[in-house]
């Protein structure tokens, strides 16, 4: 397990070092000029040129990702040019609140649309599986943005129960996660829906029944432990998918994480925090990779690392 | 009450009742009215194909065949529990109906590898099953799972119990059903097509295990199977079912010796016997035999080719290898390898059948993979239609898919769900560019007529066809090219012995015809017997006798080949005590450490082509 | 029975509501939400109008604009000018503190401007004190600072919401960091900064002038989506909403709790035609294109209503407007020109602007209106960046340049007329040097800016702007959409915190009614 476990972050680093080519050519390639953006609308041509010198944006492009390679692996990951704040203490300042929040929303829609999937595949065909899905259909459907104003509007405005937006203490999580989670939820139900109608059809819940189970035991032990293999590995791509969209809202829920850091920095070509954030993504992305593969190991006993 | 008193004074366990059993909300008469008995401590055998309503009949005793989609529509079950009250099962409610499964009745099912849920360890599936019926501590329950693994005689039970079901073999998994299923000590036993999946002699051994243990609890055996050599095995009586009726019942003895039904007389004819060759030297059809009385027994007859050893093989392979590596450790270093296929020769005369036997593992569908490139692997000369082949360039490999082609176990497996079974027939005609599109449907349709198909089948999609028309539609496609080898691999082992009488005499007949050749993979000797001109016995990748037909299967002269015909069931109630030699324990593994290459074989020449491996 | 279903339903809504305000009138810290982050703390260093909007009342300048951007006296009590622009001296207010106890004099307001004119700091409005030559501090409370060249404009420029004055101490280089921790002499002091969230400053008890703060502090809120801004105003978790887009305007306005506050803005937003390509150096042309956009309903379109249509290249409450005659709607007249200039079969052209919602609709309006002249128009709203780089790119010129329409808007946030037309409208701002998308040059016009420039006299220099106004509104070398409004929403019960019209807010006289 050890030694598979060195290999597999051993194996990260030629990964990691690709990704860091193509993140450099994608940021310097599209179009937009950081200092154009530093220096505002209204600068003149001379005040952008000062810009450029005074965040060395003249250099050379070798040089520059250089730069960028020596300030990934020294972790200083560099000063943003926008604020010339430290690229790491913003990333800090802002991984924790999306990465809660991401774990908030993908905890409750992982519990939820287990449920409601296994509740579908077990009435599948009746009304409480149509309620089910039409549920998890109006989920994925629902853009975000929509539904997180929505829920604004009922709890926060409507009820009084929360906060409009803003994190400042645990009850806070509640709507964003909720507004996060609503598509993987659907998902995940959709999802487990087919797996656990997949699984039930084995003939190892055949044998199941055979020994006299009762129908919860068979459902909830039996079948849905074969089903979360399935499942798992989809936890993990919705993981990825969570952190993307929360880009939309933490814009609406004003929330300080990374998706408005990154949105900003596009906006504003802010190359030191771009390339260093989708760096942090990508690590991320290989790291749950990492993760949902010992999961199946641990869900699935015929692959057991070694 | 009348029930009682009807059981009672029968002394019967089981008394089934004009059971109907219907699927699809009554649309699908699967059982039209069975009534069927079991005493207590007996045996009675369940025979039919697919389709004949023997599985649904076992499934409903459980009450499981509700959670198929089925429902059981009129009849009793009648049952007498251990207190001695007589419950009607196909009345019970779902919880009661729940707490007679597994425990007075229990159930064993036709795949092992299948039946035992992957993710938790073996003892505690069996610990599940005795702390849901019995009160027991899950201490008390762990010994007696020890207990009854050990009873099942599974090596080393204790370290068993900690395993997880994809750590054991086949056999050893059926193993553990019987010991899952016997762990509440049931008055019956269901045993569905148990064996099936199972090679000759892991069957022999589950089969004696079953008897034993019958003998020791007393308990009654319902088999259901479509194996009449597995009847002959074990059945106190028999009962045929047919298209979801009962045509005929009686001791095990009578209907063997002299069967009634003309359905169960075309069971038996079409049942490969080992030894029914004996004393001829060509392959021979199945005789055929109406399955009913209305339809006329099929007379044409089939020429059996005779072959040519003067002319030139039309496959000739010298030192075929192929091994598999198996990395591990950090750099994924190769320090054992699966030795799939070890310095193998082989010879294939034109209009030939060179059948290979073995078990599960020996190398015999690795062999046919190898032959067309689609395993990697070594030879030390190939020689095809006289041509010699060293290096695979992607011409020859062309060639060669052409003139080889496979036929497969599966013939679901191998068809393209989505595309018509004519597309299907079509599609390596126009990959080697053999026809034009047009030209390519006609000769399509052709092909099916040819297999016993007509041509607006050619228009329908796999699903619509059953098991056997599916074989001959992968036999059409793999006669599309015109293919002067075809290689069987297991392509009659899935079809019920009807069937598979029916597609074997295909192949024949085609054989005829077209001058073919078969490379026959098998692991059923019967089968083998009947259809092959020569035989080669395969173990741990390497052949270990090899003759013709009439010489391995008389006169066979390694002790492997002996242990496995002794193992084959025989279809006769009459041979079932006679002592035979066991092959006991687990097949053997063809995995080596790097270092430590299997021994070659080297051969005793007997005369005329019958080799022996030095053992 | 109607009018008694109103008054119990206004009784019991003034009774449920009543308290709540009584309540939050006693809470005093007031917040804002405002729509952009905040990149640095140090005017001197930032074109954001976020920046200068919260430094307001923390940094405070020498010349301070009122609500309608007429210069007023702030830390400078008085002025004089010598006749050819190029010396101004100021006489500072006395007894005045920064909020480290450091006292304001003509020592700070110097370190302050030269910090500005030393062109090396690169900092982002160095370029402002670029014409200054010298400062001296005659003595304690009189600064004077002299120009290399005569420059009109200087007293807007030092009124200009950026050209504040940080306390020396803090400016000195162990003092800190004034981009993370300004320290000034305003009503209220730094508090706290959450890069990227928020920023709070709190009353100072020392505050020079009387009667202020009057709330104990106020909090800043970064909001990027309006209509969480809106369920904040609704929630009471903000009480001032800035910018309050049009669109929201409604929802806002139809509720007595809050107020809407409107100013009329001076930017002007215009869709620049790009004069280097043929179809454009057709001044029957660019005037058909200026009667065939009915600026009426474009306003309605993209601004709600809320703005005036132009009456000169500059807006009406910019330093020495003066207004010319609006173009009208007319559509044949359009087609006559177009006719007569041999386009009767119009031509294709791109226009191109931000993906913005209100530049994305201006896009789709122009291409509406201009196809009834039958130019087609094709749309390219782009991303910001990219935008820019297509713009202002360093090797953009008239040859290069594809676009035909370009769309933009400025507004002069030193509140005088040379900062509008110097840079859209001048030979030296063509792009990409500023903000000159047309491409037009006309040395009259220059000559009118550059006379503009060469007094500090109110009259010679109204004279320079009426000439260059009234040429630049005859060449028409843009199409003058519209000024818009700048709004805000309100808590009905604040006061003292008002939009301006260059599109910053002020909030140094905040307070709850």
């Amino acid at each position: 397990m050890h030694l598979y476990l060195i290999r597999r972050l051993l194996a990260m680093l030629p990964v990691l070092w690709m990704i860091s080519i193509f993140v450099f050519l994608f940021v310097h390639a599209i179009p937009g000029d950081p200092a154009r953006m530093i220096a505002g609308e209204q600068a003149t041509m001379a005040d952008v040129e000062a810009v450029r010198r005074a965040l060395k944006l003249d250099e050379p492009l070798l040089i520059q990702y250089f730069t960028f390679v020596k300030n990934t692996v020294t972790l200083d990951l560099g000063n943003s040019l926008r604020t010339g704040e430290s690229v790491y203490d913003m990333l800090a300042r802002a991984a924790g609140p999306t990465f809660l929040l991401a774990i908030c929303a993908l905890g409750w829609s992982v519990i939820f649309g287990l449920f409601v999937g296994v509740i579908s595949a077990v009435h599948s065909g009746k009304a409480a599986d149509h309620i089910g899905m039409i549920a998890a259909v109006s989920g994925i459907s629902m853009p975000n943005f929509w539904l997180g104003l929505l829920l604004m509007q009922f709890f926060s405005l409507k009820l009084g129960w929360a906060g409009t937006s803003g994190f400042n203490s645990a009850s806070d999580l509640i709507l964003p996660s909720l507004t996060l989670g609503s598509g993987v939820a659907a998902v995940m139900a959709r999802f487990t829906r087919s797996a656990v109608i997949e699984v039930v059809r084995e003939d190892y819940i055949r044998t199941a029944r055979a020994k006299g189970l009762v129908e919860r035991i068979v459902i909830w032990k039996h079948a849905l432990r074969n089903a979360l293999i399935p499942v798992v590995t989809m936890i993990g791509l919705q993981f990825g998918f969570l952190i993307g969209g929360s880009i939309v809202v933490e814009r609406v829920f004003r929330w300080p994480g990374l998706g408005s850091v990154l949105v900003e920095a596009i906006q504003f070509r802010d190359f030191a925090v771009i390339q260093a954030e989708l760096m942090l993504f990508s690590l991320q992305f290989l790291l749950i990779n990492l993760l949902v593969d010992i999961l199946y190991g641990f869900i699935n006993p015929a692959i057991r690392y070694k | 009450m009348s029930n009682e008193s009807e059981l009672g004074a029968q002394d019967l366990l089981l008394n089934i009742k004009d059971l109907k059993v219907s699927f699809a909300n009554g649309t699908v008469q699967a059982v039209r009215g069975i009534d069927l008995n079991v005493a207590p401590g007996e045996t009675v055998a369940v025979v039919g194909e697919s389709g004949s309503g023997k599985s649904v009949t076992a499934l409903s005793l459980m009450r499981l065949v509700e959670f198929g989609g089925g429902s059981i529509d009129s009849g009793e079950i009648l049952f007498r529990q251990r207190n001695n009250e007589i419950c009607d099962i196909a009345a019970l409610g779902d919880s009661a109906a729940r707490e007679m499964r597994g425990n007075d009745i229990a159930m064993i099912f036709q795949e092992p590898m299948t039946s035992l849920n992957p993710v938790f360890r073996i003892g505690d599936q069996i610990v599940e099953a005795i702390v849901t019926h019995q009160k027991h501590s899950v201490a008390d329950a762990r010994a007696i799972a020890l207990e009854m693994l050990e009873t099942v005689r599974i090596p080393d039970a204790a370290s068993i119990m900690a395993r997880y079901p994809h750590q054991l073999s086949g056999g050893m998994r059926q193993r553990v059903m019987i010991a899952l299923a016997l762990s509440c000590r049931p008055q019956l036993l269901i045993a569905d097509e148990p064996t099936t999946a199972l090679d000759v002699t892991i069957q022999a051994q589950i089969l004696r295990l079953i008897r034993e243990l019958q003998d020791r609890t007393g308990m009654a055996v319902l088999f259901i199977t479509h194996d009449m050599g597995v009847v002959a095995e074990v059945a106190d009586r028999v009962v045929v079912m047919y298209h979801g009726e009962k045509v005929e019942e009686g001791a095990v003895e009578d209907v063997f010796s002299a069967p009634q039904h003309p359905y169960t007389k075309a069971l038996l004819t079409a049942v490969p016997r080992l030894g029914a060759m004996n004393g001829t030297d060509h392959p021979a059809p199945f005789s055929k035999v109406s399955t009913t009385e209305t339809e006329p027994a099929e007379s044409k007859a089939i020429a059996v080719p005779v072959v040519d050893y003067d002319a030139e093989p039309v496959l000739s392979v010298r030192g075929l290898t192929t091994r598999f590596d198996l990395p591990e450790g950090l750099l994924g270093r190769v320090r054992k390898r699966v030795h799939a296929v070890e310095k193998l020769d082989l010879d294939i005369w034109p209009s030939e059948t060179l059948g290979i036997v073995g078990e599960s593992g020996c190398g015999k569908s690795t062999t046919g993979r190898s032959l067309l490139r689609l395993v990697n692997s070594h030879f030390d000369e190939m020689r095809f239609d006289g041509q010699v082949i060293n290096d695979f360039d992607k011409e020859s490999l062309m060639r060669l898919r052409r003139e080889i082609q496979f036929i497969f176990q599966d013939p679901y497996a191998s068809l393209n769900p989505r595309l018509t079974v004519g597309f299907s027939i079509c599609e390596p005609m126009l990959l080697h560019k053999l026809e034009t599109r047009k030209n390519a449907f006609d000769r399509a349709v052709w092909l099916l007529e040819q297999v016993g198909l007509s041509a607006d089948h050619a228009r329908r999609y796999p699903h619509a066809f059953s098991g056997g028309q599916r074989q001959r539609v992968a036999i059409a496609r793999a006669l599309s090219t015109n293919p002067k080898l075809i290689i069987a691999d297991e392509a009659v082992s899935a079809l019920d012995v009807s069937i598979q009488a029916q597609v074997i005499n295909l192949m024949m007949e085609l054989q005829q015809k077209f001058g073919l050749s078969y490379l026959f993979i098998s692991h059923d000797m019967a089968v083998v017997e009947r259809i092959s001109h020569r035989v080669g016995v395969m173990f741990l990748g390497q052949i270990v006798e090899r003759g013709t037909r009439r010489q391995v299967f008389e006169n066979p002269k390694h002790s492997y080949t002996q242990r496995l015909m002794a193992a084959a069931p025989i279809p006769d109630p009459m041979q079932r005590n006679k002592d035979r030699a066991q092959i006991t324990g687990e097949i053997p593994s063809p995995i080596r450490g790097i270092n430590n290459p299997p021994h070659i074989l080297t051969y005793r020449d007997l005369g005329q082509g019958h080799q022996v491996a030095l053992e | 029975m109607k009018f008694f279903k109103s008054m119990t339903l206004g009784a019991t809504m003034a009774l449920t509501v009543l308290p709540l305000l009584a309540t939050q009138a006693n809470a005093e810290t007031l917040t804002i939400t405002i729509d952009s982050t905040l990149e640095t703390l140090d005017p001197h260093n930032s074109t954001a109008n976020a920046v200068a909007s919260i430094s307001n009342g923390v940094m405070q300048r020498l010349i301070g604009f009122d609500k309608d951007m007429k210069m007023v006296p702030m830390l400078a009590e008085s002025w004089t000018v010598n006749d050819n622009a190029t010396v101004f001296t100021f006489k500072l207010r006395q007894g005045v503190t920064f909020h480290d106890g450091t006292a304001f004099d003509a020592a700070a307001a110097k370190v302050n401007i030269d910090r500005l004119a030393d062109q090396s700091n690169n900092l982002k409005r160095n370029s402002m004190m670029r014409v200054v030559a010298k400062t001296e501090v005659v003595d304690e409370n009189t600064f004077r600072l002299t120009l290399k060249e005569p420059f009109g404009a200087m007293l807007a420029t030092l009124a200009h919401p950026s050209i504040v004055m940080h306390s020396p101490k803090s400016l000195a280089e162990d003092g800190g960091d004034v981009s993370k921790h300004p320290v000034g002499t305003g009503p209220f002091v730094f508090n706290e900064w959450v890069p990227g969230e928020r920023y709070s400053v709190v009353a100072n008890p020392n505050y020079w002038e009387a009667g202020l703060p009057k709330v104990d502090g106020v909090n800043f809120l970064t909001v990027k989506e309006t209509a969480t801004s809106i369920a904040m105003l609704k929630a009471d978790e903000a009480q001032f909403v800035f910018p309050l887009p049009p669109e929201l305007f409604e929802t806002v306005e139809a509720d007595e709790q809050f107020d809407i506050l409107e100013v009329p803005g001076i930017t002007v937003r215009t869709a620049s035609m790009n004069m280097a390509m043929k179809p454009f150096q057709d001044p029957r042309v660019r005037e058909a294109f200026n009667l065939a956009v009915d600026k009426n309903a474009f306003i309605q379109v993209v601004f709600a209503g809320h703005g005036v249509v132009p009456t000169s290249p500059i807006a009406a409450n910019t330093a020495y407007y003066s207004a010319q005659e609006a173009y009208p709607f007319d559509l044949e007249k359009a087609k006559a020109l177009m006719a007569e200039a041999g386009y009767a079969d119009g031509f294709s052209i791109e226009a191109a602007g931000r993906n913005s919602s209100d530049e994305t609709r201006t896009l789709q309006f122009l291409q509406q209106q201009l196809g009834q002249i039958n130019v087609k128009v094709k749309i390219n709203p782009m991303e910001a960046a990219a935008r820019s780089a297509r713009f202002f790119g360093n090797d953009v010129t008239g040859e290069t340049a594809t676009f035909g329409l370009a769309l933009g808007g400025w507004s002069p946030s030193t509140g005088d007329a040379d900062w509008h037309l110097r840079p859209v409208y001048s030979t030296e701002g063509i792009i990409p040097n500023i903000y000159n998308m047309a491409f037009y040059s006309n040395p009259k016009v220059d000559a009118f800016i550059a006379s503009g420039l060469n007094s500090a006299d109110d009259d010679v220099r109204a004279a320079a702007y009426a000439g260059a106004q009234k040429l630049i509104w005859e060449d028409r070398p843009v199409i003058w959409l519209a000024a818009e409004n700048k709004l805000a929403g309100a808590r009905a019960d604040l006061s003292g915190v008002f939009p301006m019209p260059d599109g910053t807010f002020a909030y140094a006289n905040a307070g709850f009614e």
